[in-house]
């Protein structure tokens, strides 16, 4: 069985555990084994780079582990593959920069070279979409919208990922089991969760402008493939119906729609504890 | 390339919408500060006709206004264990889903990594 390192990242490490735990579900009927990555820190994402001239060991530190262990990595997170592979072009790209990194990388027994390669989990199933057929169970008679991880496809040059303005290969994904994908008029808009940290008026207003658009538009649940969208746009409805009482929509992350459509346990998709 | 003031990247920033001020109107000079001010969703980048470095462009100007609190201390909580968030029950929390423990990074590999910590 193929072999990949999981990122989770901090957020669905310290709070939406039920994303790994189908993540690996899901991967495992695809005949990839999720390897959990020990000693993984934070990938430094948008918050260390203005504290620190040094921001780039900690991705770096992050890379060294997978490939002192050989695999690939899969990322659950938008903004961890973005600071991955942001920091793998860095490094190709200066080579001074890889060997001030790696001064620094040999404190901790480690050494970057740039041989893991980095994909979302968008990426990875969309590379497999024969194993999803394959696995394929029933159909799911529901209506959904989707809600794409910006940082998966932006910035397109990093990335190199999709449609940077309408991606399309998670709608193909989800097409793939039965649900009826819904268009709404704020499907590619941010979902504003890194505005939490700045504002959370803004971050509510940026969630509720999404929900609000997918619910008129008819749709009985979102696709999320981010802890950062789940974020606000689940956990933070509380709020938002403070503005909006009437909104009451179902967030559920990739790899459940995904594990539902193959016949998974819901338990084992962390929908039910 | 340089930056033209163009202001295309101004009608795709989520945070002007919101009536906010971003590094998109720093960079075209209609506000003074808001660099902080950033959904993290890059339109900008690749909205820009010029390809100007706006990804470098906001960490100078961040490095130049006072981080918001919510910045302060998620920098802070990676010096201190390694995560944003706090992860001190993680494995009881992994165990209770079914996940496999696993080990922490601790802060004396990031204290070595980040010299700032």
């Amino acid at each position: 069985m193929e072999q990949r390192l999981l990122f989770p990242g901090c957020l669905i490490l310290a709070r939406f555990q039920q994303y790994e735990l189908a993540a690996k579900a899901v991967l495992a009927k695809l005949g990839i084994e999720a390897v959990d990555m020990q000693a993984v820190a934070c990938c430094a994402s948008s918050i260390v780079p203005p504290f620190s001239v040094d921001w780039v060991n900690l991705p770096a530190y992050n890379l060294s582990l997978a490939e002192r262990q050989g695999f690939d990595i899969v990322t659950l997170c938008g903004s961890c593959t973005r600071t991955l592979r942001l920091t793998q072009e860095m490094l190709a790209r200066d080579a001074g920069l890889k060997e001030t990194v790696n001064r620094s990388l040999a404190a901790v027994g480690l050494a970057y070279q740039g041989t893991a390669k980095v994909s979302h989990l968008i990426e990875v199933i969309s590379s497999k979409m024969e194993e999803v057929g394959k696995s394929f169970r029933q159909k799911l008679d529901m209506r959904v919208s989707l809600s794409h991880p910006c940082n998966v496809m932006r910035p397109s040059q990093v990335m190199k990922f999709d449609d940077p303005w309408e991606p399309k290969k998670l709608r193909e994904i989800v097409h793939a089991t039965g649900a009826r994908v819904v268009d709404y008029d704020q499907e590619y808009e941010c979902c504003g969760a890194t505005l939490l940290m700045v504002s959370e008026d803004w971050a509510i207003r940026a969630a509720l402008a999404k929900l609000k658009s997918a619910t008129l538009a008819g749709a009985e649940a979102m696709v999320v493939s981010c802890g950062n969208c789940f974020l606000v746009l689940k956990s933070m409805q509380d709020k938002v119906r403070k503005i909006e009482p009437g909104i009451s929509l179902p967030v559920i992350f990739l790899p459940q729609i995904i594990g539902l459509s193959f016949g998974i346990d819901k338990k084992a998709l962390g929908l039910e504890q | 390339m340089d930056c033209t003031k163009c202001s295309i990247c101004r009608s795709r920033c989520l945070v002007e919408r919101l009536g906010g001020a971003s590094i998109t109107s720093v960079l075209n000079e209609a506000a003074e500060k808001g660099a902080w001010n950033c959904s993290n969703c890059w339109k900008c980048i690749d909205a820009c006709p010029q390809e100007f470095d706006i990804y470098n462009a906001i960490i100078e100007k961040r490095r130049l206004e006072e981080a918001p609190r919510a910045y302060r201390e998620a920098f802070a909580g990676i010096c201190r264990n390694g995560y944003i968030f706090p992860i001190e029950e993680l494995n009881t929390i992994r165990e209770m889903w079914g996940l496999n423990k696993i080990e922490l990074v601790g802060p004396e590999v990031i204290r070595k990594l980040i010299k700032e910590c």
